[in-house]
């Protein structure tokens, strides 16, 4: 597959939220205002970046050699769970007074199904480190398109007069669902021209 | 209402307090689907956090995290391998979700609200409702799309129509609330 094929697969045939729900999950909490989708979109690239970089290496020089793929899970998991404790770690030490926001995000952005399922079907599925690379990051553009626009979405609808039925959570999974739609139309123009990853 | 009972109902994963959106999206499409991640999330959550809670103990606070992604991991290890030697072989995608389940909302968000004092029956209590209040609020949203699907309507199995499905679920219990009396559904953003 092309780079140019695994960047267009990743990011929108296959888009972590609007095709395959990925998401992060405090998805409310995330997308209740356009810069905090966006501050956690870049959080999560960053932590897919990391983490299908670290996970690749344990998976080609280990696991592999060993013969234990079995074993992927756990040793994703051991990534992720360390990546956690250091980025919790030299966070505190680098912004003291953002503690909390930290405690809070960090773990929102590294341990979610998002880093997980695409970090372990790029790793298993793309030859080179370099297109796993590539991949994490079309995912982590693949999860900002999707976030940005539906707490756009929410934000306005939050100013306008709507029923009370269509408030909270409701008019979130409505503005998810019409995105979802609408990149399913792209989704079927496309499909011809790249084969799915997984 | 205890720790169980409320996280059947009030703060149900599915319905209330989306913990398991992934899982839910995706499982609601086929029978045999649908069944493996129920039994799945009903069997592994519980263990989970009934070997976790003690293996936690045993690490400084700011390290616990590190205990309960590893006995999730190591359970949807040998889940997996269950699985396979069960004969029932899955597809790639359906693999990583299933092993996604390690580090999913509803497996960690028990550890990750927990306090230093928590009792194991409240932990068990938490997991317990979360697995239960599952496999009940994702069994009507399955079974709707599944009958759908079934029906002819090629889109039933798209995301789109599981965040609608999802939509109508939320307006449903909202309607609800309002007639009994309870809190609106803007309150529960805050």
């Amino acid at each position: 597959m092309s780079t140019i094929g695994l960047i267009m697969t990743v990011a929108l045939t296959q888009n972590v939220v609007l095709v395959h729900y990925l998401g992060i999950y405090p998805l409310s909490a995330v997308v209740r205002s356009p810069r905090r989708a966006f501050v956690m979109s870049l959080a999560t690239t960053a932590a897919l970046v990391w983490v299908a970089l670290m996970h690749w290496f344990v998976y080609r020089f280990v696991l592999l050699p060993l013969d234990v793929t079995v074993l992927a899970s756990i040793s994703l998991t051991t990534v992720i769970a360390l990546s956690l404790v250091v980025a919790l770690r030299i966070g505190s030490i680098l912004f003291p007074f953002h503690r909390r926001q930290l405690r809070q995000g960090a773990p929102a952005a590294l341990v979610n199904v998002t880093v997980f399922v695409v970090t372990m079907a790029l790793v298993e599925e793309v030859p080179t480190l370099t297109h796993v690379l590539v991949g994490a990051l079309a995912a982590g553009i693949g999860l900002m398109l999707a976030l940005v626009p539906i707490a756009a979405v929410r934000l306005e609808l939050r100013h306008r007069r709507i029923p009370w039925i269509l408030q909270g959570d409701v008019s979130v999974y409505l503005a998810a669902a019409m995105m979802a739609l609408a990149i399913q139309q792209i989704d079927g123009l496309l499909h011809q021209f790249f084969i799915p990853l997984y | 209402m205890t720790h169980f009972t409320r996280h059947i109902t009030t703060r149900n994963p599915v319905w209330m307090v989306p913990l398991a959106l992934p899982f839910v999206l995706y499982a609601g499409q086929a029978y045999d689907v649908a069944v493996l991640f129920a039994m799945t999330v009903a069997v592994t959550v519980p263990t989970v956090h009934g070997i976790s809670f003690f293996v936690e103990r045993r690490f400084p606070r700011h390290l616990r995290v590190i205990s309960v992604l590893l006995t999730a991991a190591v359970v949807m290890t040998i889940s997996e391998m269950v699985l396979v030697r069960l004969g029932q072989v899955p597809s790639p995608r359906t693999r990583y979700l299933v092993q996604a389940l390690a580090v999913a909302g509803i497996t960690v968000w028990p550890a990750f609200s927990s306090s230093a004092e928590e009792s194991f029956r409240h932990r068990m209590g938490v997991a317990g409702g979360l697995a239960v209040g599952f496999v009940l609020g994702f069994a009507p949203l399955a079974a709707v799309r599944i009958v759908l699907s079934r029906g002819g309507y090629r889109y039933a199995d798209s995301v789109a129509v599981g965040f609608l499905l999802l939509a109508l679920g939320r307006m449903i219990i909202s309607a609800y609330r309002r007639y009994a009396g309870g809190p609106s559904p803007k309150g529960e953003d805050a």
